[in-house]
């Protein structure tokens, strides 16, 4: 699962101006991190639109955090089962922040404009990636009765495009950045990239695979676990979030749990660049995203319920009213 | 070079061009969708013939497998396409026998008690499942099972175990008291979050939970709360098993 490496490029984004009157504006930037889905095909899950207005733009960060807010808490429940409830948060927090840092917190993209890639729809693309890769994208993503990517020539964009969000060099799919080289078994075989929660799940479930066995074995990583023999114990939870990500999430193995606090990493931007994706959930005041138009204003039942998990990590509290009745719906 | 081809090159020519090994790598069909009454004889043969030979490379250098780049970090070192492919080769296995108990008597037994030794939580989960009844023909793999399984693995095993009408209990009693004074705090909890499932009577719950108190004063507070709420889910009497 790597990092958006045009992140930052995107994040100082703002829509562009139309290239003809009858062309709404749209933020060109993100045709570079696409794949166009075929038109037979129905994903489900919401779908972003550049073009929309303000409004509808914000009700999309809105039901992509709703959801990705319910879809984490049926993972981590199992720690306010046992009263833990600082595992749970920082679960939480965790789960707020890879898909930002992966995927923009888009998983769909739906556009009016002829921006199909040719190269990486065809498939040319992901060739740089290595042979496996561009294996695995012409038999799980290109081939069956329904391919879920044609090649440019069978797309019309006089209709409108659903797009799905891509890794720089076309290997990583989907919101969580799935891997198209090692995640073919369940990921691509079962094509969860069709479905916004079962993308979700299958990244949330990676994380707690990670997760849960460096925080109950915590004494094995002392950038996250510290005390000793006349010392009290102590876990430091906004270490556990960045190293669950550097290890398990970035780097496959949670042996590299202890990455980012590594000063001569090799992998050290990466790291950086998970940090300031987590202060921004961690510094949440309503609005949270990558930049400019790809900033999204959460209406106030989500926007409060992140601030509830937020603020008990922080706190070590637990106060959850909102967050419940989000959960309930 | 592709993966699938990598593996390929470790393996026989038959093997290779084999029907079966065909069906392994349709990872888009479950195994109940591939092996048949039909097939199930050639499908035990063949996917421990893969095992097999995997598993000479899987040590040596995860049978070619390697990073996309040194500018990718991601290399899992238990989810390889060899890891997955011996998965997946004993998912079909296991249907073939589902299929035809017969075939259990074609099962290489010393070949399922060297795989139980890879640290892979889903392989050693998939060799239980292969063995779930004791006899002396398994006993071995089981063996090795019981020392080499973690986490997931740990408590698949000891679940199989629980349900094993042909085993005599105290095996399995012994096995949860050994992982509750020596394993690791993940497969502790791990175990002890089935523990309902294990339907230990009174004299149980007090003979192995009693090695859980060293998590009182040797481990983090949020394992040890972990351990509490979990025992005390069935056995409400813990606390005063470690004068709490």
């Amino acid at each position: 699962m790597k990092k958006m490496m045009t992140a930052a490029l995107l994040s100082s984004a703002l829509l562009t101006q139309a290239t003809f009157a009858s062309e709404k504006p749209r933020n060109k930037m993100l045709d570079k991190m696409m794949y166009t889905i075929n038109q037979e095909v129905k994903v489900k899950g919401p779908v972003f639109r550049d073009q929309s207005s303000k409004e509808e733009r914000n009700q999309y960060g809105t039901d992509m955090v709703r959801l990705i807010l319910k879809r984490a808490h049926l993972k981590a429940q199992k720690y306010l089962e046992v009263d833990d409830t600082q595992a749970y948060y920082a679960f939480m927090t965790l789960a707020l922040t890879v898909p930002l840092q992966e995927g923009l917190y888009i998983q769909y993209r739906g556009v009016q404009a002829d921006v199909c890639n040719v190269d990486a729809n065809s498939g040319e693309l992901i060739k740089k990636a290595g042979e496996t890769t561009h294996a695995n994208f012409v038999t799980y993503l290109m081939g069956g009765e329904k391919p879920f990517i044609v090649p440019c020539e069978k797309i019309d964009s006089k209709k409108e495009l659903t797009q799905i969000i891509r890794g720089y060099d076309g290997s990583d799919l989907s919101v969580m950045q799935v891997s198209v080289r090692w995640h073919f078994d369940d990921f691509l075989a079962n094509k969860k990239f069709e479905d916004t929660v079962q993308t979700l799940d299958y990244g949330i479930n990676h994380l707690m695979n990670g997760f849960e066995p460096v925080y109950r074995n915590i004494g094995d990583y002392k950038c996250i676990g510290s005390g000793g023999l006349f010392k009290k114990k102590k876990v430091d939870y906004i270490n556990l979030i960045r190293g669950i990500w550097a290890g398990k999430y970035n780097s496959g193995s949670i042996a590299k749990t202890c990455r980012f606090a590594e000063l001569n990493s090799e992998y050290k931007h990466h790291d950086k660049g998970f940090e300031k994706n987590l202060n921004k959930v961690l510094d949440f005041n309503g609005v949270i995203g990558s930049g400019g138009d790809l900033d999204f204003k959460l209406a106030d039942d989500v926007s409060l319920a992140v601030k509830e998990v937020v603020a008990n990590l922080k706190d070590k509290t637990n106060n959850r009213t909102n967050l419940d009745k989000l959960i309930a719906e | 070079m592709r993966d699938k081809e990598i593996l390929e090159a470790r393996l026989s020519e038959t093997t290779v061009n084999h029907s079966v090994w065909a069906l392994i790598n349709k990872f888009d069909q479950p195994a109940t969708a591939v092996v048949t009454r039909s097939n199930a004889n050639e499908v035990v043969e063949v996917a421990q013939d893969v095992v097999q030979d995997l598993m000479k490379c899987l040590d040596v250098d995860f049978c070619g497998m390697e990073k996309d780049s040194s500018e990718d970090p991601y290399f899992d070192p238990t989810g390889t396409v060899a890891h997955k492919t011996i998965e997946r080769s004993l998912s079909l296995l296991n249907e073939a026998i589902v299929l035809d108990p017969t075939l259990k008597e074609n099962l290489n037994l010393d070949l399922l008690e060297r795989i139980s030794e890879i640290p892979s939580e889903k392989i050693q989960s998939l060799v239980s499942d292969l063995v779930p009844e004791r006899s002396d023909e398994v006993a071995k793999v089981q063996s090795s099972l019981a020392k080499n399984t973690e986490g997931k693995s740990r408590t698949q095993l000891l679940l199989n175990m629980s349900k094993d009408k042909k085993l005599d209990r105290s095996e399995m009693v012994n096995l949860l008291q050994k992982t509750f004074s020596e394993s690791d705090a993940y497969t502790v909890i791990n175990v002890l979050e089935s523990l309902p499932k294990f339907n230990l009577n009174e004299d149980e719950l007090a003979r192995t939970t009693v090695y859980l108190c060293r998590f009182k004063v040797d481990g983090y507070e949020h394992n040890w709360k972990a351990v509490k709420k979990n025992v005390e889910k069935v056995f409400a009497d813990f606390s005063k098993i470690c004068n709490e």
